[in-house]
């Protein structure tokens, strides 16, 4: 016999003599009590456990709501920024969010381009918009889109910029017309994206007032195509003003490229956008630049749609017209946007890299 | 005499659940005993032990309402005996007692000594280790079961048996 036998019948008093009439006279005096039935630990231990999860949803709920009033009241930067990168609310950045999906590409991502037909020199378009065809108002002051040689890590590039209130500029490769760096400083912000062949890195850093906000998002993305043909990136200098020069245009051209957007943004948009490009004809076409003997470009960017006018000659964008309409029945607005070349003025070529 | 959950056995169950003294009394005669010896055996004062029971026995008709007759009567009400009694040990310091059986005096054969040493370890140890033994070792209750009666994890439940079992070891043999 062991001693953990010898535990089982380890000696204990019997009851005394006179518990059961101590219990019915409790009973007949009307005493009750409520026994711990079927009290599972566990499941106690799960509904404290759900009771703390919903007081910590409650109290994060409570102070963002009243972070964002306060933020409302003085008219600061909306808590999204504060509370980026906390473990409730990851930053757009970590990476680990639900990127939106890229668009497939219509027709066949172009291959083929013409990369010595760009030139140095500027183009200057003037916009306008158009509601109704009646109503006409001006963007304002014209955009020149300036590309010229330079040089980045040693190597040849072409640097394409504007002359816009922001110097965002990105640097091309001249021989395959893909990004190399784009930079773009803004009032609050500045952003930085690096390209290698397959993948963008990105940098964001958001230095509104006070410096306590100051805060910096990196995200990565890997690029959509194989990194041979042309990419552009989309509300820089480096877009299809560009690239059209080099877009071997014929009759029946067709063609797919992808445009990189702000990769910390891929939570609200997509990395890359996709542009199917389609020539449906021709036309000549008088601008305040002059008249030119045009391919008629038509441009699908998702459901948006645009129309391209460029030059036979030397592959100018000449004109561009983008139509939406706003609102539904009887009161429904055609607005047209419409940019026109009113000056150009090219540098020679510099030697093929 | 026996009751069951299941049969013919309306007297005593059915009998108490609507409030029969007499049905009570038959159950009390059925498992007062061995519930009282489980509460003494986790509370460690005869007195408490008496409360114990009497707390059970005076609430049964109406927990009876609640009993689901799955299983064996006899288990559900040590369950509900045992979560009783460790529900007044969390209320209250437990007073230290070491019960001396009054008939071991008498009869001091070695085996019975070494009971009375073990006894004796046993209501030693600290209360958290104390009602794992009982559960586990004594009242044959698994490490599940324990887990659920003393409101820890299965881990914690099995840890403690352990350190338990080696401080009881240690005592034994130093008072040898």
């Amino acid at each position: 016999m062991t001693w953990k036998d010898d535990l089982r019948m380890l000696p204990a008093p019997e009851p005394p003599e006179g518990l059961l009439s101590r219990i019915l006279a409790s009973r007949a005096a009307g005493v009750r009590v409520v026994l711990p039935v079927n009290a599972s630990a566990s499941a106690r231990r799960i509904l404290r456990y759900t009771a703390a999860a919903a007081a910590i949803v409650g109290v994060w709920w409570v102070g963002s709501k009243a972070l964002e009033s306060r933020a409302e009241r003085r008219g600061e930067i909306p808590p999204s920024w504060v509370l980026g990168g906390a473990p409730f609310v990851p930053a757009a950045a970590f990476g680990q969010e639900r990127a939106q999906p890229i668009r497939s590409p219509r027709y066949p991502l172009i291959a083929q381009i013409r990369p010595r037909r760009v030139h140095a020199g500027s183009w200057t378009y003037e916009g306008r918009t158009i509601a109704d065809g009646v109503f006409t108002t001006s963007h304002g002051t014209p955009r020149t889109i300036i590309i010229a040689a330079g040089r980045f890590e040693g190597r040849r590039t072409w640097v394409v910029t504007s002359s816009t209130t922001f110097t965002d500029t990105v640097l091309v490769n001249p021989a395959t017309l893909r990004p190399l760096r784009y930079t773009r400083p803004m009032r609050h912000t500045q952003l930085v994206q690096q390209y290698s062949r397959d993948s963008v890195a990105e940098v964001l850093h958001l230095a509104p007032p006070p410096k306590e906000r100051e805060r910096t998002l990196r995200g990565t993305a890997l690029l959509p195509d194989s990194g041979l043909g042309p990419m552009l990136v989309s509300w820089s200098p480096y877009s299809l003003e560009v690239l059209a020069q080099a877009l071997p245009l014929d009759g029946a051209w067709r063609g797919s490229v992808y445009s990189a957007n702000w990769v910390t943004a891929t939570p609200t948009i997509p990395a890359f956008t996709t542009l199917d490009l389609r020539v449906t004809g021709t036309e000549r076409v008088t601008v305040p630049a002059g008249t030119f003997d045009c391919w008629r470009l038509e441009v699908r960017e998702g459901e948006d749609k645009s129309v391209l006018w460029v030059s036979q000659d030397n592959g100018w964008l000449v004109m561009r017209r983008h139509t939406s309409s706003d609102g539904s029945g009887k009161w429904r607005t055609e607005w047209l946007n419409e940019t026109q070349l009113v000056a150009a003025d090219t540098l020679p070529t510099p030697p093929a890299p | 005499m026996k009751a069951t959950a299941t049969g013919n056995s309306e007297t005593p169950i059915e009998g108490a659940r609507a409030g029969d003294p007499e049905a009570l009394a038959s159950l009390y005669r059925a498992y007062g005993a061995a519930l009282y010896r489980l509460a003494y055996r986790l509370i460690g004062t005869p007195q408490d032990a008496e409360d114990v029971v009497h707390d059970v026995f005076v609430g049964l008709p109406e927990a009876l309402g609640r009993y689901a007759e799955r299983g064996r009567f006899a288990g559900w009400l040590k369950r509900v005996t045992a979560r009783v009694a460790l529900m007044r040990l969390r209320t209250r310091t437990r007073r230290r007692e070491v019960m001396l059986d009054a008939t071991l005096a008498a009869d001091e054969r070695p085996a019975r000594v070494e009971r009375m040493a073990l006894d004796t370890a046993i209501n030693a140890l600290p209360e958290r280790l104390r009602s794992v033994v009982v559960l586990k070792e004594v009242e044959g209750y698994s490490h599940a079961e324990v887990a659920d009666l003393l409101e820890i994890s299965e881990g914690a439940s099995r840890v403690r048996l352990n350190r338990a079992m080696k401080r009881l070891r240690k005592m034994l043999e130093d008072g040898k």
